[in-house]
């Protein structure tokens, strides 16, 4: 059973800064998994962590809450997952991971054709599959996950939309959570479940959303959802895709980004645990745990930042030796000629003292061990292992190579480390909101000044990926190539304006 | 270096022995995976060791090329640079450089090609080769040798290999010149195209320099040559080797497919160590090597196979239970399925040669032999060549089996899974 608890001595009335607690308890094996939030969760492209092999995952002890798009897994029927649950299938660690469930990857925004008053439309390798509310039923009951995400109406096409449209929209994804919340259709009721905030770019559509989720329920549902008496009761908490958002209204600040979420999430309780996924830079992330209050992030950009070379380099609260400096690059470009001598680690203070509070990365790039217990094809003979674990870090050296001459190494190292930088970035927000809500206003404001948002670096290491990958990838693998065209839809320089 | 003989196959030519280099001990037999570029494809130093493999292949050429010598020297090696804290072994690059390079003569100071960088004349010669070797500080390095090709006939070839003999020479007074013979093993190349009397020439030749040498390899087979050539010419120089040397079957095979065979075919005629790109290079292709043969896991039947690749398999792959049908849906497609098969196809070869190991030390190793290429060709039929090989060291692959169900089959003893069946 999942639950959130927020600290009740940072609860803002509605909106703002909160630290919170999510705690997963499995019956079967009480095991308990906990989260403090604001806090990272990952994604799976078809159904694995991007470059981590399952040991490579293992090592990578940030991981805890683990998303996983349903609709890579259409291309077969019955689909994968509903022979083996997820937790097996994908080899995901029952006591340490949480998995989560949605159709669709909302960080997918090709175009897709509208879904029906019956159907979302999925995309798989095969093209567009459509997928009625009482199959997602079914794929839930079957693949087992601990959270879900209920199927949501969401407007793909080009802004605006009509009211129509947008009346449409609130019904379907209403009566789909209704659906999933139902436990007449046979199927037990799907439990933690999260509800993506519907609406768009409307500010009255999302309010109206907002409303039939904790309006009282119609006698007939009552006797349907019992004992619910709201769609509200029957979940765990709210998500907010970001990148479908601003794909559906012209954003010109974070204001009105974050002025839509508010709408939706103002007449709803500030008790459950909210989700955002593809926020586009760590500075955004500050802006919304401050200025709406949100407890998990997708971090895509730290996966981005794994794909296209870029080793991430800062953290929050700014460090000291760093605090009167100005936009400063969130990463390293290691594509860039500048590291092929450069044998320090990816994150390294040029001072030669490293203070108190930037202890060494503990991710399996910067902080590797060997493992102890290696296996020995033939026992008869002795080939004394070595007990000494400890290893040297990566260097950018090490990873520049890598990358000009395209070793999938570099991505399966790069995705350890910027992982852990986002984890420790939040665990930073986390330990600067136990200090006090003044502090992190004032601590967000340098961030924003000390690191550069618009995050050039970013678009210059993809170009440098790009190269390389059209010199020497003869043989890349084309999913790689899918994703970059997928990606190139959330451009990574931002245009909306950054507050000062 | 240090060289034990642990036990001999009384039948076979097969020995275990254990290698003691700069970087700790190897048991061999053992097969070298292959990491070009200073990285086994897509996995870490720390993976790679952890499948239990204690030696590992850097190729000169490409490391000449990226980083280059100078980062290598900065980062205090190859060893260093790629954080790998067992042995390695470079080639001389000369292979790499004819095969690669657009323009490449041959002459007594050494090879000619045309540099990479800029198209100018430049030169490798046997004492450059070295040097490069010496940045890249590989316990074993190897001679540059004057390579043709294994379908060369005439002439050319006894040049090659005299020249291979001077240049072994040149390569061993620049090694000794700067003292890098306590910590860097050179190993000598046999070459001889596909003439056995010339193969024993150079044998002896290579054995008078045995005192400068810490190994050797057996050279020129390269593919192109008719199975039943190539395994006599391996068969004739790792007997004519000294005992007390390790034996390297160098880049065998490069026929996709047939380097299993080759490797433990080799092993029975004396070889005791092989590179091998075969199960990195197949991984990436969606091929998973078994004790029954190939899986294309890009196949169709195996969408629903909740099986792992090999039931007792000790890899992370099978071990964490990953089916065949997740890597179906993974492989080709995300990094992640290539490395799950790299780690399986690694360990596969890894276990194939442990298991040699403990056959040959136990003193089991024609058994071992019958059984693995019953598992893996009992429905194909074997490949002759192998057959006549393991028959010329006193192995008979079909003891016992009833004449009526011996098939023995022509070719290079291809085994795939090719098309949906
Ligand atoms: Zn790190
Ligand atoms: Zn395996």
């Amino acid at each position: 059973m999942l639950s959130f608890r927020p600290h009740t001595n940072t609860i803002p009335e509605v909106f703002g800064p909160r630290r919170g607690l999510i705690s997963f308890v499995r019956s079967e094996s009480n095991d308990c998994i906990k989260l403090e939030t604001p806090g990272l969760l990952v994604s799976t492209s078809r159904g694995v962590v991007p470059h981590l092999s399952r040991d490579n995952l293992r090592r990578t002890n940030v991981i805890r809450w683990i998303n996983v798009p349903f609709e890579s897994f259409l291309e077969r029927q019955p689909p994968l997952p509903t022979t083996l649950p997820l937790q097996p299938l994908l080899g995901f660690d029952p006591s340490r991971h949480i998995i989560a469930l949605s159709l669709r990857d909302p960080n997918d925004l090709r175009p897709i054709p509208p879904n029906g008053d019956g159907h979302v439309s999925a995309m798989c390798i095969r093209g567009v599959q459509r997928v009625s509310p009482s199959s997602y039923k079914t794929y839930v009951r079957d693949s087992k996950p601990d959270v879900v995400f209920a199927l949501t109406d969401t407007c793909l096409s080009a802004p605006p939309h009509s009211q129509k449209r947008m009346t449409k929209s609130i019904d379907r994804s209403c009566d789909w959570l209704r659906n999933l919340l139902s436990s007449s259709t046979g199927a037990e009721r799907s439990r933690n479940i999260f509800v993506n905030l519907a609406g768009g770019g409307s500010a009255g559509a999302r309010r109206a959303f907002a409303a039939r989720l904790v309006e009282p329920l119609e006698p007939k549902d009552l006797v349907d959802l019992h004992p619910l008496q709201s769609l509200d009761e029957g979940i765990s908490g709210y998500s907010s895709d970001l990148a479908s958002l601003r794909a559906s209204v012209l954003l010109s600040s974070h204001d009105e980004l974050s002025g839509l979420i508010k709408d939706s999430l103002g007449s709803l309780s500030n008790a459950k645990a909210r989700i955002a996924t593809g926020s586009r830079s760590p500075h955004e992330c500050l802006r919304l745990i401050r200025d709406v209050g949100f407890d998990l992030f997708d971090a895509q950009w730290a996966v981005n930042a794994a794909h296209w070379g870029v080793a991430l380099d800062f953290r929050f609260p700014v460090p000291s030796r760093l605090r009167d400096r100005e936009s400063l690059d969130i990463g390293h470009n290691l594509y860039s000629e500048g590291y092929a001598e450069d044998f320090r680690s990816f994150i390294h203070p040029t001072e030669d003292v490293i203070s108190l509070e930037e202890s060494r990365c503990r991710c399996s790039a910067c902080s590797p061990s060997f493992e102890s217990d290696i296996l020995n094809h033939s026992p008869s003979l002795d080939l004394s292992a070595s007990h000494d674990t400890t290893a040297q870090p990566f260097t950018r050296a090490y990873l520049h190579h890598l990358l000009q001459t395209h070793e999938m190494s570099a991505h399966a190292l790069l995705m350890m480390h910027n992982l852990t930088v986002a984890d420790d970035f939040f665990a930073g927000v986390r330990s600067v909101l136990e200090a006090g809500p003044g502090n992190f206003n004032d601590e967000i404001a340098l961030f924003e000044k000390v690191y550069d948002e618009s995050m050039m670096v970013m678009a210059t290491a993809k170009e440098a990926w790009g190269t390389v990958d059209k010199e020497r990838g003869k043989g890349r693998l084309a999913r790689e190539q899918q994703k970059a065209a997928k990606n190139d839809q959330q451009p990574v320089v931002q245009t909306e304006s950054t507050p000062q | 270096m240090k060289f034990e003989i642990l036990a001999s196959c009384p039948t076979t030519r097969a020995r275990v022995a254990r290698m003691t280099l700069n970087h700790g001990p190897t048991l061999l037999p053992t097969f070298m995976p292959v990491a070009t570029q200073a990285a086994l494809k897509g996995l870490t130093p720390q993976q790679t060791e952890a499948l239990g493999v204690t030696l590992i292949l850097n190729n000169t050429y490409h490391l000449n090329l990226r980083p280059g010598i100078k980062i290598l020297d900065q980062a205090g090696g190859a060893h260093k640079f790629q954080g790998w804290r067992r042995n390695l072994l470079t080639d001389s690059g000369g292979f790499q450089l004819v095969s690669l390079s657009q323009f490449t003569q041959i002459t007594e100071e050494g090879a000619l090609f045309s540099s990479p960088y800029d198209g100018k004349p430049t030169m490798l010669t046997p004492e450059e080769s070295i040097a490069i070797q010496h940045s890249i500080g590989a316990d074993i390095i190897m001679q540059l040798d004057d390579v043709v090709s294994s379908l060369t006939t005439g002439p050319r070839v006894e040049e090659a290999m005299w020249r291979s003999i001077r240049w072994l020479d040149r390569c061993i007074k620049y090694h000794e010149s700067k003292g890098r013979q306590d910590t860097q093993e050179l190993f000598a190349i046999v070459q001889g195209g596909l003439d056995p009397k010339l193969r024993e020439i150079c044998v002896r030749e290579m054995i008078n320099r045995k005192e400068n040498v810490g190994g050797y390899a057996v050279g020129g087979l390269s593919g192109g040559e008719a199975k039943d050539v190539f395994w006599k010419m391996i068969s004739i120089c790792a007997e004519k080797l000294p005992v007390d040397r390790p034996r390297y079957a160098m880049g065998i095979g490069f026929a996709e497919g047939t380097k299993l065979l080759d490797l433990l075919v080799c092993v029975a005629l004396g070889i005791d160590m092989a590179d091998c790109v075969f199960p990195t290079r197949t991984a990436r292709f969606g091929v998973a090597l078994t004790f029954r043969g190939p899986l294309n896991l890009r196949l169709k039947h195996h969408t629903t196979s909740l099986d792992t690749i090999e039931e007792d398999c000790p890899c992370p792959t099978c071990s964490s239970g990953t089916s065949r049908a997740i890597l179906h849906h993974l492989v080709t497609v995300e990094t992640a399925g290539a490395h799950a098969l790299t780690q399986h196809n690694v360990v596969f070869q890894a276990r194939l040669m442990g298991g040699a190991r403990e056959a040959i030390f136990a003193g089991t190793f024609p058994a071992y032999l019958r059984s693995f290429f019953a598992n893996y060709f009992g429905e194909t039929g074997y490949p002759k060549w192998c057959v006549d090989a393991l028959r010329s060291v006193g192995v008979d692959l079909l003891e016992g089996i009833p004449p009526a169900e011996v098939k023995v089959v022509d070719g290079q003893g291809m085994k795939w899974e090719y098309s949906e069946s």
